[in-house]
Parts: C-alpha cells; structure tokens; sequence
C-alpha cells in the first residue's frame, strides 16, 4: 500500500514517503478500526440477530425468522405503550422546545446589558452532565419538600406529584426536555442575527406590525434553523433513555416508559438480545421514516439565503 | 528543502508520532479500563499460589469489613490460593458479570442472589455438581427452601452463604403512642389492616403524615404478598409458571383497596417523598428509625441496621401475617445470598473452593452472615452457640420461618415475572385495570419469556 524508502545521499537520517495519502489511511486507521468493530459490524449483526433467539452468552443464536417482528407487533402490549409514549414525548417536547428556544433567542438576539451572561445560563443545562441533572430534578420536583411545589405553595397552589404520578410524570420529563434545550437556542440565536436588518428596516416604512415582521420576516428566513432543529430534535427525542431511566424507570405505571427504556429492559435486563434487536430495527426504521417525512414535506418549504 | 519537507518524515518526527500513537492507545485502554467502578482491594503475592478473583458489592462500613475478614481468612486457611477481592457496585455486578463472561473474563466467584441461578439457562453460570459431588458436599445441610434456590434443573449452580427470610417489622414505640399493645403485633392480614389503620395520620386535605401500614411501602414485595396470599409462582412438573390467579385477584384488589382509602396520588407522593436511598436505610432520617411507618415487610438485613441508625427505637419483628384459611399461604418468601462461579471463568476450581468455604465455614456464618443480620444456609452453622446469641431474631427466622417460607423462585425469567406483577400492581391501583386481565396478561408473557430463555 504504501513504502518508505532511506534515502542515504541526502537525507540520512530521514525516512521518503512515495504515498503521503497512504499514509493519511495509516494514521486515521484505528478509527477505520473502530468505525468498522463497533459501529458497522455491530449494526449489521443486529439485524440478524433481530431475527434469531440470542441471549448475550450463547454465541450461536438460534434463528427464529420473523418471530421476534410478530410477537412485537401482536403480543407485545409493552411495545405499544412505550412506542405510543415515545411519539407523545417527542411530539410535545418538538412542540413546546420550539416555541420556547425561539422565544428566548429571539430575547437574547436583543441588543441588552449583561447580554453573554443571559446566553451563558441558557446553555448552561447543556453542560450539566445528564446524570447531575436528573438528580437534581428528582429533588426540583419532590412533591413534599421540592423547590418547585415550594414555590406554588407561595402562591397558594398545591403542586402535583411530577414524577410520581401517572398524570403528570410525561409532563414533567418534557419540561425538563425544555429545559436541557439550549444547543437548539444557540443555532436559532445564530439564524436571528443573521437575518438582515435592512428587511426589518423596509417593513417599519411600510407600516408593517411587530406580528405581521415575525410572520413575513423572522419565521421564513428563521426555517433553515428551524429545520435543523425539528430534524435533530425527533432524532434525539425519540431515542431518549438516560434521564428518563434516571428519574423514573419508565414508571409509574409505565407511564414514561419510552422505547428506549424498554430496549434497554430488553436487553439488559431480560437478556433478550435477539428480541432487542428487533426493537432497535423498528425504532431505526420509524426515525428514518419520519426523517424522510419531514424532508418531503418540509425542505421545500425552507428558505435558503442567496 | 520544501520539497524534503512535503515528501520526508524524518527519523524523529517519525517516533514521535509512533511514540504519540503508542501513548494514544495507552491512554484510551486506561480510559476503558479506568471508566468502571471496580476497585482493586488487596492483592496477595503470586508465586505458587493460583489467583482468585472475587466480586462483590461490600464497598464500605460493617459489611465491607466483615467481607474482608472472610476473605483473609480463607486465605489464610487455603494458602494454594491468592484471593482477589473486586469491589463493584451492587446495582452493576450482575450485568458486568453478564458482560464479562460474555466477554470471555469473568471473576472467578461473585456474589449474587438466589434469582440469578435463572442464568444457568443461559449458560452463564458454572455447573457446580460435580464440584459438590468431587467436595462430598453435604447438601442435606441446607434449608430445603435455599437448596431449591441452589439448583437449575437438579444441578448445583451456586453455593448459599446466608437465607433473607422477610420479616414483618413493628415499631412498638408507635403503637403505645396509637394505644396497641406493643407485645401483640398483628398476626393476621385482617388484624394488619385494623392495627395499621390505628395509627395513620392524615392532614385535613389527606396528605399523609405517618403512615400505620401501606403494602405498597416501602416497595409492593410482590413475592412476599403472593405467598401471603396463597400462590405458588412455578410448577416443577410442567416446568413453567403457574400463579395461584384466584389468590393474585384477591391480592390486587388488596392493593387497590389502599389506594381507594389514602388516594392512590396520596401514597405515591408519600412514596417519592421518602423514598429517596432506599427510604433512608442508611441514614438515621430513614422513614423505618422516625416512626414515619409503624409496619412494614422487609428482609432481615434490616435488623442490624435498625440498631446501628435508630437505636433508640423500640421495635419487633415478626412473621408476615397470611391471609385467612389459605392453607397453602406461607409468611412471604426466602431468598439465598449465594456464590456463584462464571462460565468459562480462569480458576473454577479456586471460584468453587472460595463458594463452598463462604457456605461452610463456620468463621463466616459467626462473622459474616450475622452481622448482616441474615441467618446462616446450613442448619448446622444456623445452630452455633453464636447465632442464638445474636439476638431474637435469629431464633424467629430459624425455627419459625425458614421451615415454612416458600423460597423466592430462581427459574429463568423471574425477574420479567417480577416486573410484570409489579406493573399489574400499578396499573390496578393506578389505571383502575382489571385484576384478573392484568394478572392473566403477565403470567401469559412471563411464560413465553421462559419459552425463550430456554431457547
């Protein structure tokens, strides 16, 4: 593949590449490594896997065709559940993060004091490590001694129970879904300041409203971030398992148990590593799906600035 | 000399990048390695000693200690061996073990419970019958109920230490203060109910403030409950699942009943409150040592706990009370703290030799297994001057439950039965399910769990 030649007459204490791009290869070649070991073999092999009994020990799994696939889809009501939790949590959290990550950023694109501290505590969530967050928000919302009933108790209001309730634990792992948004706030406040201000110039001479600005103005040259973000957002909703596993395990009454949670009982739990895998294939193919609606329903409707 | 630059590396450029290269590799092991929470305690000198590896989850405090002491001891009485002991949090060890056999690596003895013998399924645990038989092990000195818990289709799998028997506990200082008699503890499901109900306190809007009793607090100890109630949890004939249903409706609709009469969001408000680290077990706050909960079931482990972070607490223990003319009804179940040996693991033999000296040896039974406040496995080490000198609990667990616990089951797939009852517990008093849907529906997909571990 490549060679390296001594060349004594004039760089003796030097070694001649004749390929540097083989070298290159050399060089990046644990991470081909890695790559191909534990991200291209491993998503190939559960798919096959996805169509045997295989527990994690037993190295030859026992091929069962579609088994897995039939009894997920007809004998599985914990597959239902947390697929209908996951498309409910992703909806609502898509739904409110993006009202309020526009909202603040459209906020901190304003020309004010103290302007990078406001920006700095909007990111900030997105540096807590998810483990030190979730602790802390076991705490927020503790219904008896919680900061968060604290405060409605100044108020007169009795809190709910949050996590411990059926009712509102979906609820509240969403708000702290919003919460953790500020890396989709930092890509909206990139798109607001670079809308030009001469356009908002030329809607104030034509008597344009501050409302009529948002929709003619902020929204359309604001949808290339806003596409990102709805992209990236199902993505990583729908996939969501450390906090929720942290905070709740998927109760009460498997309330929260989203598709993650229950790959994970699945899989490390049960060691049902084939079954597993059938459950990691339709979650892969239900992203991909509605990535795919997204693109076809909503890139034509995105504004590039030219 | 800008052409030998862009085609020339020269011989110290190279091993720098070699040397970088190197240390990148080094540092990424280290970081891998370096990611888990696995201490490495003490290390004896090699030389003609075979190694050990042990792990288990005594990290710290009274139990950390006492696990020390058995392990020098058995190095000590066994010098062909050099015991490693690996400390890995309790919540982990069994999926690292799991992942590590997998691996090809795993120790050579860990601890574990009587429901990981299910993995024997799987082919994750050592067969250790041949070892017993080579050992002349005398397995007629365990309790009938942790010898089952012992074996996977008739062959030894692990080793028991030490038997949790569950216990009823009652704080005696709350019942004076309700007006009970402290020296009668209730003996029946219906006497629990009325005792417990005594010694509620609620606010005007129905908070609770202290509990008398809840089954669902500090956990809904399913097992417990449905061997109170009367169920089996497995036919050995079949080979499969079987649940008493009958005795399982009567069960949810008792759950149901408490939360109809606190309000289902009141308990688990209760519950999150201070459920917080175990419900405080290792903390002198802990709901068990304020009188935050007047009864309640847990294993034995509690008891020396009980006199280490409330001490001033007067309390009792006492069998779990069964429901009324149930003849198969048994006061809740026994679990076996067992060793076991990974498949494919470097030393079995010294892994067998490490199990069979913690469930035989007498120094262990004195000064391991009771101050954890759990009774020996054998009868013969569970009648030690010692054990009766513990305390009055040694003689409640050992005379009166042991012999008429049932043991919690060990087959494959019992933990997806115990998520599944759990869930059936909650959706009925959350969900306001049908107890015998919900109950037949998680008996009908345990038994196909099992179908599948079997492969």
């Amino acid at each position: 593949m490549f060679k390296l030649k001594r060349d004594p007459a004039d760089q003796p204490n030097s070694w001649r590449t004749d390929n540097l791009p083989a070298w290159g290869l050399f060089f990046v070649s644990p991470w081909i490594f890695g790559f191909v070991a534990f991200t291209v073999y491993p998503f190939f092999a559960s798919l096959y896997y996805s169509f045997t009994n295989f527990n994690i020990i037993n190295l030859t799994p026992r091929w069962v065709g579609l088994d897995n696939y039939v009894e997920l889809f007809t004998a599985d009501p914990l597959f239902w559940t947390s697929i209908s939790n996951s498309i409910r949590y992703a909806a609502l959290l898509l739904v409110f993060a993006t009202i309020f990550d526009i909202f603040i950023a459209y906020l901190l694109s304003q020309n004010v004091k103290f302007l990078s501290i406001y920006r700095t505590i909007f990111f900030f969530p997105v540096l807590v490590p998810v483990v030190a967050a979730s602790l802390t928000w076991i705490w927020i919302l503790n219904p008896r001694f919680g900061l968060m009933n604290g405060l409605l108790d100044l108020v007169g209001i009795k809190g709910p129970n949050w996590l411990a309730s059926p009712d509102t634990a979906m609820y509240s792992l969403i708000f702290i879904g919003v919460w953790g948004s500020g890396r989709q706030v930092i890509v909206y406040l990139s798109g607001f300041n670079d809308i030009p201000s001469q356009l908002y110039e030329a809607a104030d001479i034509d008597g344009a409203s501050g409302l009529q600005k948002f929709w003619r103005i902020t929204l359309p040259l604001l949808s290339p971030q806003i596409f990102f973000n709805v992209v990236t957002l199902i993505i990583f909703s729908l996939q969501s398992f450390s906090e929720v596993y942290i905070m709740t395990q998927g109760g009460p009454a498997n309330s929260t148990l989203l598709y993650a949670v229950n790959l994970y009982n699945r899989a490390f739990e049960d060691y049902a590593m084939g079954y597993a895998s059938a459950l990691a294939w339709i979650m892969f193919l239900l992203i991909l799906a509605l990535t795919l609606l997204i693109f076809k329903f909503l890139s034509g409707r995105v504004i590039y600035e030219r | 000399m800008k052409e030998r630059n862009e085609k020339h590396i020269s011989r110290r450029d190279m091993l720098k990048m070699l040397g970088g290269s190197a240390a990148g590799v080094s540092m990424a092991k280290i970081a891998g390695l370096g990611g888990g929470a696995a201490v490495l305690l003490r290390g004896m000198p090699a030389g003609a000693q075979a190694k050990v590896e042990i792990w288990t989850g005594f990290g710290q405090g009274r139990m950390a200690d006492a696990m020390q002491g058995a392990i020098d001891n058995f190095a000590v009485e066994n010098p062909e061996f050099a015991p490693e002991h690996i400390i890995v949090p309790w919540g982990e060890i069994h999926d690292r073990v799991i992942a590590a056999t997998s691996a090809g690596s795993p120790p050579d003895a860990y601890r574990g419970w009587a429901w990981i013998v299910g993995d024997a399924a799987i082919g994750a645990l050592t067969n250790l019958q041949p070892y017993v038989d080579a050992a002349n092990v005398d397995l007629m000195d365990f309790w009938p109920a942790t010898l089952n818990q012992m074996k996977y289709q008739g062959d030894v799998h692990a080793m028991s230490i030490s038997t949790i028997v569950n216990f009823m506990y009652y704080n005696k200082d709350r019942m004076r203060e309700g007006g009970l008699d402290p020296d009668s503890p209730p003996t029946s499901i219906a006497d629990l109910e009325a005792m417990g109900a005594e010694l509620d306190e609620i606010a005007d809007d129905g908070e609770i403030l202290r509990l008398g009793f809840s089954p669902t607090l500090p956990s809904a100890q399913v097992w417990d409950w449905g061997a109170a109630f009367g169920s089996q949890y497995w036919d050995e004939e079949e080979g499969n699942i079987a649940l008493d249903e009958e005795a399982w409706v009567e069960l949810l609709n008792w759950y149901k009943s408490y939360g109809d009469r606190f309000g289902v969001e009141n308990l688990a408000a209760y519950r999150s409150t201070y459920g917080g680290n175990g419900f405080g077990r290792n903390s002198p706050q802990g709901i068990y040592y304020t009188g935050l909960i007047s009864f309640w079931v847990i294993g034995s482990w509690l008891f020396n706990d009980m006199g280490e972070y409330g001490p001033d607490v007067d309390f009792g223990v006492a069998p779990i009370p069964t429901r009324a003319g149930v003849e198969d009804a048994t006061p809740g179940t026994s679990i076996g703290n067992m060793y076991f040996v990974p498949a494919n693991c470097a030393n079995p033999d010294g892994g067998f030799a490490f199990a069979n000296y913690m469930s035989s040896s007498p120094y262990v039974a004195v000064n391991k297994a009771l101050p954890d406040s759990v009774m020996p496995s054998r009868p013969s080490l569970a009648t030690l001057p010692e054990v009766e000198e513990e305390g009055a609990w040694t003689v409640l667990a050992r005379d009166e439950i042991l012999p008429n616990t049932l043991e919690r089951p060990s087959f494959p797939g019992n933990g997806f039965l115990g998520r599944a009852l759990n869930e059936s517990v909650e959706n009925v008093m959350f969900n306001d399910a049908d107890p015998a849907e919900v109950i037949a529906d998680a008996v009908a997909r345990s038994r196909r769990e099992v179908e599948r571990m079997r492969g």
